[in-house]
C-alpha cells in the first residue's frame, strides 16, 4: 500500500471492500454495438470515429451515474458540455466521455472514485488539457474536470509556500501572488497548464537549470486515491503515495491540493546570442548550465539556422559575476554580427533565397512579441511568463499540433538534438527546436518512469521539436510518422520522453524496459484494483 | 513551401479555437465560477461540436460583455461578435433571457433633432453621468469646454441595450443615433460597449472614452498618487486595448498609482454596467469583481471612469472615490 489508511481523510478503500465484489458486467447482445458516444458528427450521415479505441464499451454506465447522482455529484451528459473534451492540445486523438463532472471538492472526487472502482467505469482526469498525445482525453467514461478546483486557498509568508486547489491554473496562482509582491517558483510556459496536471508530468521553465522541474516544488499534496480515499502527503507523510503522484501521470492518484514553494517577485533581463552552427549553441548552453551563474537558461531555434542561446537573471550582481567570468567562453554572435554573418551565408547562396526571407520575417513577427513595452521596464522583464505564453499560443499553438521530445543525459544530448534535427528538417520546412537543462536532486523515486532521463547526473537536457502548424497542414498520418521517427532517435539514445503516454504508449517498455514497467504496473492494479484511473495512458 | 507573401486570412470564427483557455484567464465569468463552459472556449467548442445556441443559453446569459476576452484570444477570433451573434439566435428563437429588458429601453422621442456637431467633441454620457450637472460640467470642461463640446441628447442607451442582448436595432433607429455622431471631431463615451460598434459604424472618426480624454490633460496627471487605484472603465479598454495598453503603461510610469489591469494588461471589470448583472441573472456579482479588484491592493483613493463601477466600490468599500473627471479642477 503506498500510503497509511490511518492518515486517510475517508474510508473509501473500504466502502469498496464492503461493496463486495464489482456488479458484474453485462456484456452487450451479439451483434450489438454498445454505446459509446464521440463528438458529434462532423458530416452529415458521417459518424465521428474515436482515433483510439476504447477498452471499454459503456458497461454499468448507468448505474454509475445514478450512484454519482444518489451521492450528490453534478454529473453533465450533454452534447454541448461534452464538446469541449473531445480531443486534447494534439488536436489529434479524438474520443469523447459518456459524462462530465467538474471536481469542487476532494469528498467528491472521492465519491467518484469510490463509484468508478466499484462499477469498473474509467475516469480520465483533466487539467489544462495541453496533453498532445491523447492522455486526457476520455475514450468514454468520465472526464473529471480539475480546473473547477482553482482557488488559492492560503499563502505563507513565513514558509514561503502557498497552498492552492490543484486544478488552478499557473497564470492564476500569478495573478494572486504578484499582488503581494511574491511569485511561483517554476512553471511550464504555458499559462494554462493547471498545477495539478504540471505536478503529474513535470513541468519544465527556462529555469528548470537551476530550480529543477516544477514537480521538484511541491512540498505537499492533498490526493484522492484510485480507491477514493483523501490522503495528505509529503517527503515526510505517506512517502511512497507522494513519490509516486509526482510525475506519475496521473495513475496513482488525483491531486486535488498542492502546497509549493513560492519566491519573492523579481523581474529578470533577458540576453540572447545567436549562432549558426547548433552544436556550437548546444555546448554553449551546457557551459551556462555547469558554470551556474545564470538563473534561467534555453535554447531556442528557427529551423537550425538561427539558433538562440537566452538567459537571464534575477539579480544585478549575478549579471555582473556571469559576463564578467562566462562570457568570455561563449562562442555565441550578437544580433548585428549575426545579421551580417547571415546575410553574407545566404549571399553565397541566392537559391536559399526563401528561407532566408522566412527567417527574416519570422524574426520580424516574433521579437516584438518578446520586447512590448508594458511587459518591460529599465530593460527587465516585468511578465515573463506572460510574454513566453502569449507568444507560444500566438506563434506555435494551433488546432492540431505534436511537440514530440527527448530527454538525455548531458553527454548525449548535441548528438541526439543534431540526429533529431535531421528528422526535422525531413519533415517540415518551418520549425523550432527549445532545449533546456532539467537540475536533478539526486535519484528521487518520483524521477522513475519518468521524462527524467534514468542515467543523468545533475542535470538532464530536453529537447523539444515544434513544427510550425501554422505554416502547413499536415495528416495525422504525417505527423504520427515523423513522432516516430523522433522517438527513434530517443530510443537509441536511451534517455527518456516528456509526453511518452496516450498515442506514444508503444515507446514505454521500448525505453525503460520490462522489468521497470511490470513493477509500476504491479503498483498500479495494487493502487487501482479496477484499473480505472487514467486507463490506457500508461498500461 | 515557405510562404513569401502571406495571405490576409479571413477574420477567425469559433472554428479555430484550439482550446487554449487563455480566454479563461481573464473573464470574470471564469473567475466567479470555475465552470469553463460558461467560458467563450466552451461556447466556441461546444459549436465545434454541433451544439446550437439554444443548447449554450445559459453561457450566452453568463457574459458581461466586458470585452478582455477578446485582445487575449491567440486565434484572434472576435469573441465579443460570437457571443452577440449567438445571443442573437436565442432572442430569434424567443429564449433570450436579456430580451425583455434590453427592449424596455426607450429610443429618445422622435422630435429631437440632433445639434450641430460639426468638428466639436460629442460625449455620449451615461445616465448617471447626465444627472449629475456638477460632474458633467466638470467633463466637458475636461473636454474643451461648453463651445467645443457637445453632450449628445441621444445617448444610445436603447442600441446599446438592445446590441447587448443581441436584438436587432432596427436600421431607422441606428441612422437617427448616428446622425448625432457625423461630422463630429471626436466622440468620447463614459461606457465602452457602445464604443466598439460607434468606431466600426464611423470609420473616420476618433472613438476615445473619458477616461483617456481627461487623462491628456497634464494637471489630471499631476492630480494621480502612488496611493491611488486608477479603475479603468474596462469595455472601453479592451475594445481598444493594442491602444489604450501604451497610454495607461506610460500613466502608470508617470504617476506611480495602480490600475485595475491584471498581469496581461486587460482591464478587471467590475460588471456594475452589464445588462445581466443588472437583472441580477447570470453568476457574476460585481461586489466579487470588486473583491477581486482590491485583493492585496491597499488604496487610500479610487479614481473612476464611469460613475456604476465607482457606485460598486462605494458600496463595497468605504475608501473615498472620485471620479477622473474631477481631478486637477
Ligand atoms: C503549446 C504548449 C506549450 C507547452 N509548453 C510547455 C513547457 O514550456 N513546459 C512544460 O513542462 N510543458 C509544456 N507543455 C506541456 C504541458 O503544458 C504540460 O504537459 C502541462 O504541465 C500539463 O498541464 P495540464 O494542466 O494541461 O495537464 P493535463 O494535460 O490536463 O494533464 C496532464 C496529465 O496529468 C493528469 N492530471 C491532470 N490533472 C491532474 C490532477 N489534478 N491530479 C492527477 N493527475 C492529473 C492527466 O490525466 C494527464 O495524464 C506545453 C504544451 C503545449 C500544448
Ligand atoms: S482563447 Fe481563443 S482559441 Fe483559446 S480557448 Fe479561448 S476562444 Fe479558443
Ligand atoms: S466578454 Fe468578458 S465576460 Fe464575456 S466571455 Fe469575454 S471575458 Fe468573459
Amino acid at each position: 500500500m503506498l500510503f497509511n489508511p490511518a492518515s486517510s481523510r475517508t474510508t473509501g478503500a473500504t466502502a469498496v471492500r464492503d461493496g463486495g465484489a464489482p456488479p458484474p458486467v453485462e456484456p452487450p447482445p451479439r451483434g450489438v454495438i454498445p454505446p459509446d458516444p464521440v463528438s458529434a458528427d462532423s458530416l452529415f450521415g458521417v459518424p465521428r470515429q474515436q482515433t483510439n479505441p476504447s477498452r471499454w464499451s459503456g458497461e454499468n454506465w448507468g448505474a454509475f451515474a445514478a450512484a454519482l447522482r444518489a451521492d450528490g455529484v453534478e454529473l453533465r451528459e450533454d452534447r454541448a458540455t461534452k464538446s469541449a473534451f473531445v480531443t486534447d492540445a494534439g488536436g489529434l486523438s479524438l474520443g469523447a466521455p459518456h459524462g462530465v463532472v467538474i471536481a469542487r471538492s476532494a469528498a467528491k472526487v472521492a465519491a467518484v472514485l469510490r463509484a468508478a472502482q466499484r462499477f469498473r467505469v474509467p475516469v480520465t482526469t483533466r487539467g489544462g488539457g495541453l496533453t498532445t498525445e491523447g492522455e486526457t482525453v476520455a475514450f468514454g467514461g468520465l472526464a473529471l474536470d480539475m480546473t473547477g478546483m482553482s482557488r488559492v486557498k492560503r499563502v505563507d509568508r513565513e514558509a514561503m509556500t502557498a497552498r492552492v486547489e490543484a486544478g488552478i491554473f499557473w497564470h492564476s496562482l500569478a495573478e494572486v501572488l504578484r499582488r503581494q509582491g511574491l511569485d511561483y517558483i517554476s512553471a511550464p510556459l504555458n499559462f494554462t497548464s493547471s498545477v495539478g496536471g504540471t505536478l503529474a508530468v513535470g513541468g519544465i521553465d527556462v529555469n528548470a537549470c537551476k530550480w529543477g522541474c516544477s514537480a521538484d516544488q511541491c512540498v505537499a499534496m492533498e490526493v484522492v486515491t484510485p480507491t477514493g480515499d483523501v490522503v495528505e502527503c509529503s517527503e515526510s507523510r505517506n512517502p511512497q503515495l507522494f513519490e509516486r503522484v509526482l510525475l506519475g501521470y496521473g495513475q496513482f492518484g488525483v491531486v486535488t491540493e498542492a502546497t509549493l514553494r513560492i519566491r519573492p517577485y523579481t523581474p529578470c533581463r533577458m540576453h540572447y546570442l545567436f549562432y549558426d552552427d547548433l552544436r556550437a549553441c548546444i555546448g554553449d548552453l551546457q557551459e551556462v548550465v555547469n558554470s551556474d551563474a545564470t538563473d534561467y537558461s534555453g535554447i531556442l531555434t528557427m529551423k537550425d539556422r538561427a539558433n538562440n542561446l537566452l538567459f537571464a537573471f534575477d539579480s544585478d550582481d549575478r549579471e555582473r559575476a556571469f559576463f564578467d567570468k562566462v562570457r568570455p567562453r561563449l562562442r555565441g554572435l550578437t544580433e548585428t554580427q549575426f545579421a551580417l554573418r547571415t546575410a553574407a551565408f545566404y549571399a553565397l547562396r541566392p537559391w536559399q533565397l526563401p528561407e532566408a526571407l522566412w527567417l527574416y520575417r519570422r524574426k520580424k513577427l516574433l521579437l516584438p512579441e518578446f520586447e512590448r513595452p508594458e511587459h518591460l521596464r529599465d530593460g527587465k522583464l516585468l511578465d515573463r511568463t506572460v510574454v513566453f505564453s502569449r507568444a507560444v499560443w500566438r506563434h506555435w499553438g494551433n488546432r492540431t499540433m505534436v511537440i514530440p521530445d527527448l530527454s538525455t543525459n548531458a553527454a548525449k544530448f548535441a548528438d541526439a538534438v543534431l540526429e533529431g534535427n535531421r528528422v526535422m528538417r525531413k519533415y517540415f520546412k518551418a520549425y523550432t527546436l527549445y532545449c533546456v537543462a532539467i537540475r536533478l536532486f539526486g535519484k528521487r523515486d518520483r524521477y522513475e518512469l519518468s521524462c527524467m532521463p534514468p542515467d543523468a547526473e545533475g542535470w538532464g537536457y530536453g529537447c523539444e521539436f515544434e513544427p510550425m502548424f501554422k505554416a502547413g497542414e499536415f495528416s495525422r498520418d504525417y505527423l504520427q510518422s515523423f513522432k516516430n521517427a523522433i522517438y527513434d532517435v530517443g530510443l537509441r539514445y536511451g534517455g527518456s520522453y516528456y509526453r511518452f503516454g496516450g498515442a506514444m504508449k508503444g515507446y514505454i517498455r521500448r525505453m525503460f524496459g520490462d522489468e521497470l514497467v511490470d513493477r509500476h504496473l504491479a503498483m498500479k492494479r495494487a493502487a487501482d484494483p479496477a484499473m480505472i484511473l487514467n486507463p490506457d495512458v500508461v498500461f | 513551401m515557405y510562404r513569401l507573401f502571406a495571405p490576409v486570412p479571413p477574420p477567425a470564427t469559433f472554428v479555430a479555437c484550439s482550446g487554449c483557455d487563455v480566454c479563461a484567464l481573464s473573464c470574470p465569468v471564469w473567475q466567479q465560477t470555475h465552470d469553463l463552459r460558461l467560458t467563450p472556449k466552451g461556447r466556441a467548442l461546444a459549436l465545434q461540436g454541433g451544439a446550437a445556441a439554444t443548447e449554450i443559453v445559459e453561457s450566452l446569459a453568463a457574459c458581461v460583455m466586458c470585452g478582455s476576452c477578446v485582445p487575449a484570444c491567440p486565434e484572434q477570433i472576435d469573441l465579443v461578435s460570437m457571443t452577440l451573434s449567438l445571443r442573437a439566435d436565442l432572442a430569434a428563437a424567443g429564449v433570450s433571457p436579456l430580451s425583455p429588458l434590453a427592449a424596455s429601453f426607450a429610443p429618445p422621442g422622435e422630435h429631437s433633432s440632433p445639434a450641430n456637431v460639426h468638428l466639436k467633441t460629442v460625449l455620449l454620457a451615461e445616465d448617471r453621468l447626465l444627472a449629475s450637472p456638477s460632474l458633467l460640467a466638470a467633463a466637458t470642461l475636461r473636454l474643451g469646454g461648453p463651445a467645443h463640446v457637445v453632450v449628445a441628447a441621444d445617448s444610445g442607451r436603447d442600441v446599446s441595450a438592445r446590441m447587448e442582448a443581441g436584438l436587432t436595432v432596427p436600421q431607422a433607429r441606428l441612422e437617427r443615433f448616428l446622425d448625432g455622431l457625423r461630422g463630429a471631431l471626436r466622440v468620447v463615451t463614459t461606457e465602452g460597449f457602445i464604443s466598439r460598434f460607434v468606431r466600426k459604424w464611423l470609420p473616420g472618426t476618433p472613438v476615445r472614452t473619458l477616461g483617456e480624454a481627461c487623462l491628456a490633460l497634464p494637471e489630471t496627471r499631476r492630480a494621480l498618487r502612488p496611493t491611488d487605484l486608477y479603475v479603468v472603465e474596462a469595455r472601453g479598454y479592451n475594445a481598444d486595448r493594442e491602444r489604450l495598453v501604451a497610454v495607461y503603461d506610460a500613466l502608470r510610469h508617470e504617476t506611480g498609482c495602480d490600475i485595475s489591469l491584471d498581469l496581461q494588461r486587460l482591464a478587471i471589470p467590475t460588471a456594475a454596467k452589464a445588462l445581466n448583472t443588472r437583472l441580477g441573472i447570470g453568476p457574476v456579482k460585481s461586489a466579487e469583481q470588486v473583491r477581486w479588484i482590491l485583493e492585496g491592493r491597499h488604496p487610500r483613493r479610487i479614481v473612476v471612469e464611469n460613475l456604476e463601477d465607482g457606485e460598486a466600490f462605494r458600496r463595497e468599500r468605504g475608501v473615498e472615490v472620485v471620479h477622473v473627471a474631477t481631478l486637477g479642477a
